[in-house]
């Protein structure tokens, strides 16, 4: 135990070294004035947003255009000087740049268009919720605005959907890290300008909404596959995106830049009250700790689940395996070259948007189910091995004495190859576990995305991502310490002076 | 009916055809050695029986019933035949009792009380009730072995196969497995042995096959077979692996004549330089510095030396039947640079009878 508490002191003094500048606070003013000095920098925008284009007619000179999942992730790289600004909204940025000093806005629009809510092309639902937009006072829309972009954070929930819908319920699938238009409340809601609006026009409809949070570059997917009715996230309108999809023009958008304000290298605060600021932050004000201790739950919960059905589905490979029929074996085959030829990440929204596309289930069920195969296939590999290594002059006596090829497997083979399969089982158990981070692609609230979520409402970069960094460490330490215990019992030799069932 | 007969039986690889064409029959309570070269289906024959190997044509009938037959229930089978193996096969991660009590419990629905009794009595004939709770790899190779004989015993078998049973075994731990089933043959078990201890194979067995390229070459009694051979190949490959011996006595202490015989013995043997050199010293120091001194004092002693070899030239062994001889061999004339001489190139075996020293040759 002794090791992992000296473990966790480095870590923690890791952590600490962590640059004060990180906390920066000061005046808002852009480190560029006109788009000639944006010559051979670096521009950022969510994947999803593809806009290169549009920043380059500005200033061909650029010398790259990198794209991040999630916006917390593009604040982390602007912070840290990986990027020299942001492509985004209006609205989105605007409010980062209010709450951050160390952000702001480049004085000039690259654009101008509208927001739009995404619905798969040809979906006549469209018209029915057009007309219910339509409905909506422009009075009313505007008052909406002022509510989430204003800075009385008091008035910035929803009511509940008391409303009878009795025309079912209607789907929406929105990146939830886009504060004001559609993110993640303290009380672990999804709000937001955009879905107030929704929440209105469904009132009208009379339908029930049912909101799925996740990361900018799912939702337009979502939507195409089927999975979601409507798409929402601060999309704006393109002539490409209308190719795609058909839309709702709900308000008027523009396309901006965040960059760092001239005073971003400044700090005012000393480091280590800082650094209780950022721990408050992000684990006490609005219960945080709520969300990281559900995330951390969804991820142990992926992670166990996986494992023991991915072991039961290994043995049952090697069990059929055993059976030496031609189409099993090929069967084997193909199904771990497949697993072991494709990125986990990939696997899994290959499951989620094509093989459980238009099947309702939870997208953490698809998870499990993803990362069973996977852990499956790895098992199988391990087990199997293990058991080749088992002297076979054991299997013959076995069945010389009578004993059925299955039973001498049983009985004779599988527990000798326990002790050569056990360590490798379990250190692969600890790669799943750290695997599932990737589970936030297919929408899955996982440890990883109740960080990304945290990053998007404390606009705080580096403090959330350590926090995440060290949980996973911490559960990573204790899992492989209880696994290596639960090993050791169950391949403690017996006590040879007793025998069962005589003594 | 015979308990065992074997029809025309025939297994070919893609690359070898171990067994060509072999006809026996084999009766209840017969013990029967196999013998004969490497390589020439004597295992092969033995696995076809418990079916471990499937016979590519021809036909094995066992107590009436065709084991060849794609439905036969082998496990049935194999529960009334036992099997010892060269490399015992013990379950490594059983204890010995555990080993003999597993299988009955498994296959014979026995309770572990009723197996525990059973699996002592058979440790008792193999004289380990003492290791009941070690596990396999705290014990010997000869210790390994008697208690995979006790763990086939335990299931009461009718027929009890044994492949090549000390082929994997020091020469110090040959004779105790050895002794373990020259008691056996004596139960009226059923039993065949592939072996190469061509004085187990003269001392136990009811009759003897030879096999050679994969058929049955010649059968009879022990006295047909070793006294007299009727074929070339049996001939040539009994008598090669025949001991040497030679008597010394008052008439007879010719050590030169000893010598030239020994050596052409060991070429014959096809022994190896150091191994042919090592036997060679061991008998000349034994007998010019021990032995025919005392004979020349003692007119009414004599000394029998044998010396054999396996078939493929390790595993030599020197014995001595000493007549006449009132004292040990330790005290017997002779100096010490020829005492450690012989000391370092020999160990001196267990053996069972009084008036025998047995030595293993380094080789």
């Amino acid at each position: 135990m002794k090791k992992i508490y000296r473990s966790i002191i480095i870590f923690m003094c890791l952590i600490l070294l962590v640059p004060a500048g990180v906390f920066a606070d000061g005046d808002a003013e852009s480190e560029f004035k006109t788009f000639s000095d944006f010559k051979g920098k670096t521009v950022s925008m969510l994947t999803g947003a593809p806009f290169e284009e549009l920043v380059k007619s500005k200033e061909p000179g650029i010398k790259e255009v990198v794209y991040f999942a999630s916006m917390p992730d593009a604040v982390l790289a602007i912070k840290s000087k990986k990027v020299d600004a942001i492509l985004m909204n209006n609205a989105i940025a605007a409010l980062h740049v209010n709450r951050d000093s160390s952000l702001a806005l480049f004085p000039e629009n690259l654009g101008e268009s509208n927001f739009g809510f995404a619905f798969a092309k040809g979906d006549k639902r469209r018209d029915e919720w057009q007309a219910a937009f339509d409905r909506i006072s422009k009075e009313k829309i505007d008052e909406l605005w002022e509510k989430w972009t204003g800075s009385d954070t008091s008035k910035k929930y929803l009511s509940d959907q008391t409303w009878p819908g009795k025309n079912g319920t209607i789907k929406i699938a929105t990146c939830d890290t886009l504060e004001p238009m559609c993110y993640v409340s303290d009380d672990g809601d999804l709000v937001g300008f955009e879905i107030e609006l929704l929440m209105v026009m469904a009132e009208d409809l009379d339908y029930h909404l049912e909101i799925k949070g996740m990361d900018f570059a799912s939702v337009m997917a979502e939507v195409q596959a089927g999975r979601s009715d409507i798409g929402c996230g601060s999309i704006i309108i393109t002539n490409e995106r209308r190719e795609l999809v058909d839309f709702i023009e709900h308000y008027p958008a523009a396309f901006v830049l965040i960059t760092r304000s001239t005073s971003a290298d400044e700090s005012n605060e000393g480091f280590f009250a800082g650094l209780a600021t950022s721990f408050k932050r992000t684990f006490i004000t609005g219960g945080r700790w709520q969300m990281i201790a559900s995330g951390m739950g969804m991820t142990l919960l992926m992670a166990v689940m996986s494992g023991v059905t991915g072991t039961a589905l290994g043995f049952s490979l090697i069990f059929l395996k055993r059976r030496g029929n031609k189409v099993a074996s090929a069967f084997i085959n193909a199904f771990n070259s497949l697993i072991t030829g494709i990125p986990v990440v990939v696997i899994l929204m290959v499951f989620y948007y094509v093989f459980f596309g238009h099947i309702d289930i939870p997208a953490v069920i698809v998870a499990i189910i993803g990362f069973s195969l996977i852990f499956a296939s790895r098992a199988y590999g391990v087990i199997w091995n293990a058991t080749t290594a088992i002297d076979p002059g054991q299997r013959e006596a076995a069945l010389a004495l009578g004993y059925t090829e299955s039973a001498a497997f049983r009985k004779v083979v599988l527990p000798q190859a326990k002790k050569l399969y056990l360590p490798l089982l379990s250190t692969q158990f600890v790669t799943l576990l750290k695997e599932t981070s990737v589970a936030g692609y297919i929408t899955v609230l996982d440890l990883t995305r109740a960080g990304d979520l945290i990053r998007s409402r404390t606009m705080e970069a580096f403090f959330p991502l350590l926090s995440i960094a060290f949980i996973y460490f911490l559960l990573t330490c204790l899992s492989l310490k209880m696994i290596r215990r639960i090993q050791k019992i169950s391949l403690k030799k017996h006590d040879a002076r007793k025998i069962k069932g005589v003594d | 009916m015979s308990l065992i007969e074997i029809q025309n039986l025939r297994k070919e690889y893609s690359d070898i055809i171990p067994l060509k064409d072999v006809t026996v029959s084999i009766e209840k309570g017969e013990v029967i050695s196999i013998i004969g070269p490497s390589g020439t289906g004597k295992s092969t024959l033995l696995r076809c029986l418990n079916r471990l190997e499937t016979p590519t044509s021809g036909s094995i009938v066992i107590d009436g019933i065709d084991v060849c037959k794609k439905d036969a229930d082998l496990p049935t089978l194999r529960k009334k035949m036992g099997m010892v193996f060269q490399s015992f096969n013990l379950f490594a991660h059983k204890t010995v009792i555990e080993n003999i009590m597993m299988p009955q419990q498994d296959l014979l629905g026995k309770s572990a009380k009723e197996s525990y009794n059973e699996a002592m009595i058979v440790l008792s004939k193999v004289g380990l009730e003492g290791k009941a709770r070690s596990y396999p790899d705290e014990l010997s190779g000869g210790q390994k072995q008697r208690v995979a004989i006790a763990r086939a015993l335990a299931m009461h078998p009718d027929i009890l196969l044994f492949d090549e049973p000390t082929s994997a075994l020091d020469p110090t731990m040959v004779s105790e497995v050895l002794a373990v089933i020259r008691s056996l043959a004596k139960t009226g078990l059923t039993m065949l042995i592939v072996t190469h201890e061509m004085r187990l194979a003269k001392d136990v067995s009811s009759r003897i096959l030879f096999m050679n390229e994969g058929m049955i070459y010649e059968e009879g009694t022990p006295e047909q077979i070793f006294g007299d051979p009727q074929k070339e190949a049996t001939r040539n490959f009994i008598f090669r692996i025949l001991d040497w011996n030679y008597r010394l006595n008052a008439e007879s202490t010719d050590i030169y004549g000893l010598m030239g015989s020994l050596e052409e013995f060991c070429m014959r043997q096809m022994l190896g330089k150091k191994a042919s050199r090592n036997c060679q010293l061991a008998v000349e120091e034994l007998s010019v510095n021990s032995l025919i001194p005392y004979i020349k004092d003692h007119p009414e002693s004599s000394a029998d030396l044998f010396v054999s070899a396996g078939e493929n030239g390790t595993n030599m062994e020197l014995a001595l039947k000493l007549k006449g001889f009132d004292k040990d061999l330790d005290s017997l004339p002779g100096d010490e640079i020829a005492g450690a001489i012989f000391n370092g190139i020999t160990t001196r075996l267990d053996t069972e009878k009084t008036d025998e020293l047995r030595f293993g040759i380094k080789g």
